[in-house]
């Protein structure tokens, strides 16, 4: 097995042994059991109601699931000096960091295809329309993941990696509405809000929940462009995350 | 004279990176022309669920929503505002 594979072999291990995975369940049936009360919330569009709760709830759930646990992750070898055992075994830092992000990736994808199959169970959207969402998202949960592979190898730090990881969480899903917003209300803002449009990603381009809830037009063709767009940003990410690790002494 | 190790991790990666943020915001223009062609605004919230909007992840539409209603100079469609009888011929 490649050194990469044993890196995301055993980090896939730790993770299972962490308690904070089992904390998932619950996460599950919490996202669920709010859903079905959002339905009985209204008389006349409770299946609308539930079929928003349960994409936007299970979005969330993964989220902040997937990120605790990178965070949390990276945090503990690094507080417990045990990052020191593996950066001193013949393995580059950049592949540490490329087996930590294909193991959370997969944790990630899995959580995802759980969700998408209930969604296709509870019959939320049509299947063609939920697999295009569920794959955008899927696309979403990885830039995430190693954007949070990077704050929290820059940061080494709990609170401030937690912190970090929402903020670029919530910056990227506001950009275009930032800049759009300050357009009409205060152009003289505009150019420093341009700054953040062109250095954080744009996660709404993940997102086909229209598509899903208004029964709208979708193609197997959109995951193609944000995938492409995935593909880009992931490189930045990891560029950024190489510069910063390459000589430090954690 | 930096080994050729160093050379690419401290001049290639950097310029890398400047490129591939280039790349981005090439990317961010293109996709959100491609995206607001293909998929303009066209959802309109059937609920009357304040708080809806705090658990819903697109939030895009409500921010719309508020924003036309609050800062638009154009007046309301008298549907919205309630007046029967003006909002389409037929009515009238």
């Amino acid at each position: 097995m490649s050194r990469i594979g044993i890196v995301s072999l055993y980090t896939l291990q730790e993770v299972r042994r962490d308690r904070l995975f089992w904390s998932l369940i619950p996460l599950m049936c919490g996202a669920l059991a709010l859903s079905f009360f959002m339905r009985e919330t209204s008389v006349v569009a409770g299946e609308e109601a539930f079929n928003r709760s349960y994409i936007a709830l299970t979005m969330l759930v993964t989220t902040a699931f997937v990120m605790l646990l990178v965070v949390s992750s990276v945090y503990r070898e690094i507080d417990s000096k045990a990052i020191y055992m593996v950066i001193t075994k013949p393995l580059s830092r950049y592949e540490y960091v490329f087996g930590k992000f294909i193991a959370f990736s997969i944790i990630a994808i899995a959580i995802t295809v759980i969700f998408l199959s209930g969604a296709l169970a509870l019959g939320v959207g049509t299947a063609k329309s939920l697999a295009v969402h569920y794959s955008l998202f899927g696309l979403e949960q990885m830039i995430m993941i190693m954007a949070a592979l990077t704050i929290t190898l820059g940061l080494r730090s709990l609170p401030s990696s937690i912190l970090g990881v929402a903020g670029f969480y919530i910056i990227g899903h506001s950009t275009k509405k930032l800049v759009d917003i300050g357009m009409q209300m205060a152009q003289e803002w505009v150019p420093l809000l341009k700054v953040f449009y062109y250095l954080f990603p744009s996660l709404s381009f993940f997102n086909a929940q229209a598509a899903v809830l208004e029964k709208g037009l979708v193609s197997w063709a959109d995951i193609l462009f944000p995938s492409v767009y995935a593909g880009a940003y992931l490189v930045i990410l990891f560029l950024i995350c190489v510069i910063d690790i390459r000589k430090r002494d954690f | 004279m930096p080994a050729k190790r160093d050379i690419i991790s401290k001049v290639l990666f950097p310029w890398l990176l400047v490129l591939m943020l280039i790349g981005h915001a090439f990317l961010v223009n293109t996709g959100w022309k491609y995206v607001e062609e293909k998929k303009p605004y066209q959802v309109v919230p059937t609920l009357n669920l304040e708080w809806m909007k705090l658990i819903s992840l697109d939030q895009e539409r409500f921010v719309s929503l508020s924003f036309r209603s609050t800062f638009s100079l154009q007046p309301l469609p008298s549907v919205m505002s309630g007046t029967i009888g003006d909002c389409c011929p037929t009515c009238a």
